[in-house]
Formats: C-alpha cells, structure tokens, sequence
C-alpha cells in the first residue's frame, strides 16, 4: 500500500465534493478513476496532492501521515501529477520548463535532463517556448515535469482531454512505458472509457462525491449501478 | 498571472543573441561615455549624473522583485531610508568611522528585507503591495516622530562623504555597476530560473518541489539589500539624510521608471531612470506641471507599450 485516504471528506458550501472517501493504492498498480462531471474526481487528487485542504479524514503515504503536508513536501516524498488544463510554464523553454521540477531534487539530478528528453521526445523543441508547443506537446511536457520529480505515485488529471488521436495514442504509450521504467502507481481521471479500458487494472466509479463501485474492468462493465448512472450508452 | 503577463515575458525570452550583444555593447558605450562626465567640470551635470546612477542601482534593484518574480514592492523607500538613516545615525550621531556605517547601513537593508518579507510574503499581488506600503509608512511614521534620534522633519546632517563629488562619481559607478553585474548574475541563476517560474505560474512551481515562499524570500533580500546600497549612496551624495525617502512617494519612483523602461529586460529600469530624470529636469525649466507631463506619458507607456522605452526599440531594431 503506497497511498491510502481514510474517511477523506471535502465540503464546498453545502456541497459534499469528496464525501467520506476511503481509498487505497496498491504499489505500482494503475487505477482510473471514472465518474459524471462533478463526481468529485479532481476534488479527490486535488486533496492527495495537496491543493486543497480536507474537512475531515487523513491522507497516509507510505505509512505516514501526510493530511497537513504543504503540495512542494509531498513532491519531495514522491507524490506529482499533472492537471486536466495543462499547467507549464508558457513564457520559458521546454528546456526550463523541466530544469525546474529537476532542481527540486539538487544540481546532480539536471544531469537526467538529457535522458527525459529523449523520453518524450523533445529534442527537437527544447528551445522553443512551451506556448508555441503543440497541445499534445504541452500534455506531455507536464507529464515530464511531473516525471522530473521523480515520483513513486503520479496523478494524471484527464491526461488526454482534447488532443488528436495520434497523438493520444503517443501519450499513453509513454505513459505505460514510464510505468515500468520508474515503478510507478499510477491514478487517472479519465472520460475516454477507451483508455480507460485499454489501460487501468482497477476502476473506481465515483458519483456524487461517493464511491459507486471499485474493481476490475470486467467487474466495473458488468455493475448494474455504474452503468445506470454513468455507462449508459456507452459502446464497451 | 494573467494573459497579459504571459505575453509580454515572450519579449524578454525571445531576446536573441545579436540584440543581446547590441545591447551589452550600447550598455558598455553608455558606461564608458558616461566616465567623461566629471571631466567636463559641469559641477550640476555631475551631481545629476551621480543621482541618475544611485537611482539606477534602485531601480534595477526593485526590479529584481518586481519583473522576476512578479511581486509588486510599494515600501521600497523602507529599505533605501532604512539603510540611510543607519549610516547617519551611525556616523553623525554615535561617531562610527564612515566604512562601518556603510557596511551597517546595507545590512539593516538585510535585516528590514528579511523581516518584512517573512511578514509580508504569504500575500500576493494588491495585499502584498499594501502590506509592504504600510511597513514603510510606518517606518517613515517612526523618522518624523523619534526626533532625538533621526531629527524629525530636519533630518540628520554632519557627516562626511568621504570622497570629493569628483571621486564620489566614480566610486558611485563602480558600485552600481558591480551590484547590478551581481544582481544580473543572480536573475541568470537556477534561483532566478525558479523565480521566473514563480511570476509565470506559481502553482506549477509548488509541484515541482519548490517552496515558493523560500524562493520569494531570497528575492525580497536581494532586492532590499542593493536597495540598502543604493540608500547609503545617496546619503553621502547630499551629506544629508530626510525622511522624503522614507515616504511612500519614494517607493513609487521605482514603479515608474520600471515601467517606463520597460520590467521584462533587465537594463529596462535602468533606461527608465535615465529618461525619467532627464524629462523631469527639463520639463521642470518650463513648466511648473512637469509630474502631469509625465503622467500622461506613463499612463500612455503602460497603455500601449507594455514592454516599455526598451520593448520599443526592441521592435524598432527588429525591424517590426
């Protein structure tokens, strides 16, 4: 168990966002989280990660409790993601852009910044300026800086929202191939069931800041309740 | 940030290589055309030219805060009067030789950066600004009041400068341009890389590891310490010290030469002290409403030329 929440709760006004979530994450596994807009998917990552502050509950990783952790602590203990609009830094250099996750970690580890170019493929762009970048580009170089961290379990928030197929299909190979060089867990909000189903071990279905349902793709497909409220219509 | 900050960093970033060498060269011209001023035995133009410099110093200084990492100062006056006042005080009241008050000066400038950045820096942009604001007011409320010490609205005078004007010049220059090639090396560090990251999108920053407060705290003490430098310097041009430092009017002139010059280059406020000096002293042989001049030309710079005097002749020289 890398990550686990116990009873996390997050109220926005009189709106439960994340409702009394108990939720745990086996070491390099992939799990995706599923759900109808509003479920409270990026509410829930958003308190893993640190962003946001719980009501109630306690985060725990790697058996410490890490609830009141400022998001640059977590990163330092191997908790990164990427967000479902992509945050870089638009001004500055692919290059820069990922010199400063590295930095996070000493001056030794700049010397991986060849490698996690040639990773994603960034030789070519390393000096053009991340707003001029392509959108399937830009996903990506979140996705390396996220990398730059090096994380333990990495949070991809709709990894693949609005870029073509092609380069849909880059990302998630880059994505599996990460997965088994770093050893790393993997959490993904996703709406496309393709990916989903082509990629997670696990899914949890969330609803109404609940979880509906939680377990393997062939166990999720089947559920009479997820696909009440969620997979209606859906082509599996 | 906004969009508009976004924009406008593309300027500075898309900086290339001959115009960096153009306008190193034109820097290194200024300077050395600069060096025959004392020469020409103009005793006005040369404590013009030595204000002109110890303002440069401020500006560029108050920009290291201000265009890297995105954090707009209104108590920067704070730090200038801060160390001031020490020297002052230091030599004219308690008898300390000259160097002491020079080096204590600065580092009072040190001391006043890191504690009200501490205090200040968990707000962001207007309540940053305010905070700032109030600390420096209340600093100028302790030099008009605390008359024993700082002599009220008088001042402190009694102090030596040291040099004769004619030396003075060229000390002053060789400080500032030391502490601007120090604050230049600085900007251009892995800690200024971070800071930029900071102004562009400080979130990101966070999750790439970063406390962001550190890093805003560096650049506060950096910027108030050559603050401090310039303070002292401009105490020993006059031999006088006055609380119109420690006023707030005083933290709004490196605002407005920044942004006459333009945030996004490092020597933009630099240029903006030029011209702000030069403008002010010209319009004020002809017109007693020399500050409404300038206003209208700041609110027209700000309005239509983000990038400033030097984001001008940047397109200019680029032929757009």
């Amino acid at each position: 168990m890398i990550l686990e929440t116990q009873n996390l709760s997050k109220f926005f006004g009189g709106l439960r966002a994340v409702d009394d979530v108990s939720l745990s994450f086996e070491e390099e596994s992939i799990t995706a989280i599923i759900g109808p807009n509003g479920a409270g998917k990026t509410t829930f990552i958003n308190l893993c990660t640190g962003l946001l502050k719980p009501n109630t509950g306690k985060i725990i990783f790697n058996g410490e409790d890490i609830t009141h952790l400022p998001p640059h602590k977590r990163v330092l203990m191997g908790i990164s993601r990427t967000f479902q609009i992509s945050n870089i830094f638009p001004g500055l250099t692919v290059a820069q852009n990922i010199r400063i996750p590295l930095l996070s970690r000493g001056d030794k580890a700049l010397s991986e910044l060849e490698e996690l170019m040639k990773v994603f493929e960034f030789e070519d762009i390393k000096d053009a300026l991340a707003s001029e970048i392509s959108h399937g580009d830009q996903r990506l170089l979140e996705m390396a800086m996220a990398i730059a961290t090096k994380p333990r379990i990495l949070f991809l928030d709709e990894p693949t929202a609005g870029v073509n197929p092609a380069e849909k299909h880059r990302i998630l190979e880059i994505v599996m191939r990460l997965k088994e060089t770093e050893k790393l867990t993997i959490v993904i909000v996703e709406h496309d069931m393709d990916v989903v189903f082509k990629m997670a071990e696990r899914i949890v279905v969330m609803n109404r800041g609940r979880i509906l349902a939680d377990g393997t793709p062939e166990e999720i497909k089947d559920d009479k309740a997820v696909r009440e409220v969620y997979l209606k219509g859906v082509e599996i | 940030m906004s969009e508009g900050g976004a924009v406008e960093t593309t300027v500075e970033t898309i900086e290339t290589v001959p115009t960096m060498e153009k306008s190193l060269i034109a820097v290194i011209a200024v300077i050395a055309a600069s060096l025959l001023i004392p020469l020409t035995g103009n005793k006005y133009a040369l404590y013009l030219s030595t204000k002109i410099w110890i303002l440069i110093l401020y500006a560029i200084a108050f920009n290291v805060l201000f265009g890297y990492s995105g954090l707009l100062s209104f108590g920067h006056a704070l730090f200038f009067s801060g160390s001031a006042y020490t020297l002052a005080i230091l030599v004219a009241r308690l008898d300390y030789p000259l160097v002491v008050g020079f080096i204590l000066g600065i580092a009072a400038a040190t001391l006043f950066s890191a504690v009200v950045g501490t205090l200040s820096l968990r707000h962001r942009e207007i309540h940053f600004a305010m905070v700032t604001l109030a600390f420096s007011m209340l600093f100028w409320g302790i030099v008009m009041k605390w008359r024993d010490v700082t002599g009220g609205e008088d001042g402190i005078t009694g102090f030596p400068r040291g040099f004769s004007m004619f030396w003075f010049y060229y000390f002053t220059v060789l400080v500032v341009v030391i502490c601007s090639y120090l604050m230049y090396r600085f900007v251009k560090s892995d800690i200024g890389l971070i800071l930029e990251g900071i102004r562009e999108n400080e979130t990101r920053v966070q999750f790439s590891g970063h406390s962001t407060l550190k890093y805003r705290l560096y650049a506060m003490i950096v910027s108030g310490t050559f603050t401090g430098v310039a303070g002292v310097l401009w105490a020993l041009l006059d031999r006088t010290v006055t609380p119109t430092i420690a006023h707030w009017t005083f933290s709004a002139i490196p605002v407005i030469v920044t942004l006459l010059g333009g945030p996004q280059s490092f020597i933009g406020p630099a240029v903006g002290t030029i011209v702000y000096v030069i403008i002010q002293d010209l319009i004020t042989k002809y017109t007693l409403y020399w500050q409404f001049i300038f206003g209208v030309a700041i609110v027209a710079v700000v309005l239509f030329f983000r990038g400033g005097v030097v984001g001008i002749v940047e397109r200019y020289l680029r032929g757009r």
